[in-house]
């Protein structure tokens, strides 16, 4: 139940971030995002003293909302300049693709025959979904 | 390919693959943090680094104000429904739940942006891209197994 009301709320988020680009800046569109983040982050208040963890891992947790922030940035950046909500979500949720091809590289895991049919398939659908004829394009 | 060539060139794609990468990075920092935080700590470790983008998008600031009541409305509401999306996911991976099948399905979320982009946003689609679609959900699902 849970993991589906994270699918609808992501599923959601893409919608409500192409009205809003629509209608105003992307900076103006992130700020108010992240005030609505934000708005949430005390129902995951830490109750233990979180500075016990070591700096590495605080480092980590802290570039990865920035990798999360930029990445929104990004999406908005991608939608006020003409991409639609529903080709714009699913080239950036392709994500996994780049995180399996770096894995070998930086986490020293060995990529297998399953992760090279997803690669096949990621690049195809990116492919796939770049093709904006005129008259789609029209349409949003 | 003459399609695929004139998107290439567009900045929105640009942006959306810049999109990728950055949570390309997301990940990556979510795997080794996690090794020792826990992922609602971590998610709330990690406002701040969002916090950290939002300093230096007000600092960069500089064009007039949107006035625009509606666009700072839904900015909002995608806000605190990403925040929710990532507590619900949390939370079902505390619950004891299958984590590869919470993970399977919660990553197929361009779906439900599909058919609300279609829906409410009146997005049209063409085949190419419908099929590319089902090729990204095959992607997702077998990548996030």
């Amino acid at each position: 139940m849970l993991a589906l009301l994270g699918l609808v709320s992501w599923g959601l988020v893409g919608v409500f971030q192409k009205a809003s680009v629509d209608r105003i800046g992307v900076r103006t569109a992130f700020i108010w995002a992240a005030a609505g983040f934000m708005m949430l982050q005390v129902v995951v208040m830490p109750t233990v003293a979180w500075m016990s963890y070591s700096p590495k891992s605080i480092f980590c947790a802290i570039l990865n909302g920035i990798c999360n922030g930029l990445g929104i940035l990004f999406l908005l950046a991608a939608m006020r300049h003409g991409g639609k909500a529903s080709i714009v979500e699913s080239l950036a949720a392709l994500y996994p693709v780049f995180v399996v091809m770096l894995s070998p590289a930086l986490l020293r895991e060995r990529l297998s025959t399953f992760h090279l049919a997803g690669i096949a398939c990621a690049v195809v659908a990116a492919i796939l979904l770049s093709v904006d004829s005129p008259a789609s394009r029209a349409s949003s | 390919m003459l399609a695929v060539r004139q998107s290439l060139k567009t900045k929105w794609f640009w942006c959306a693959m810049a999109s990728s990468l950055c949570w390309t990075g997301w990940a990556f920092t979510a795997k080794i943090g996690s090794k020792e935080i826990p992922p609602s700590t971590m998610e709330f470790i990690s406002a701040f680094g969002f916090g950290l983008v939002c300093v230096g998008v007000l600092a960069r600031k500089t064009v007039a104000p949107d006035k625009s009541q509606v666009g700072k409305l839904c900015a909002t509401i995608s806000g605190v429904l990403l925040a929710l999306g990532g507590i619900s996911l949390y939370g079902a991976y505390r619950t004891g739940s299958n984590a590869s099948m919470v993970t399977a399905v919660t990553s197929l979320y361009p779906v439900v942006t599909v058919l609300c982009a279609v829906g409410f946003l009146r997005e049209r689609l063409n085949k190419m891209q419908v099929v590319g679609l089902l090729f990204a959900v095959a992607a997702m699902s077998i990548l996030s197994l």
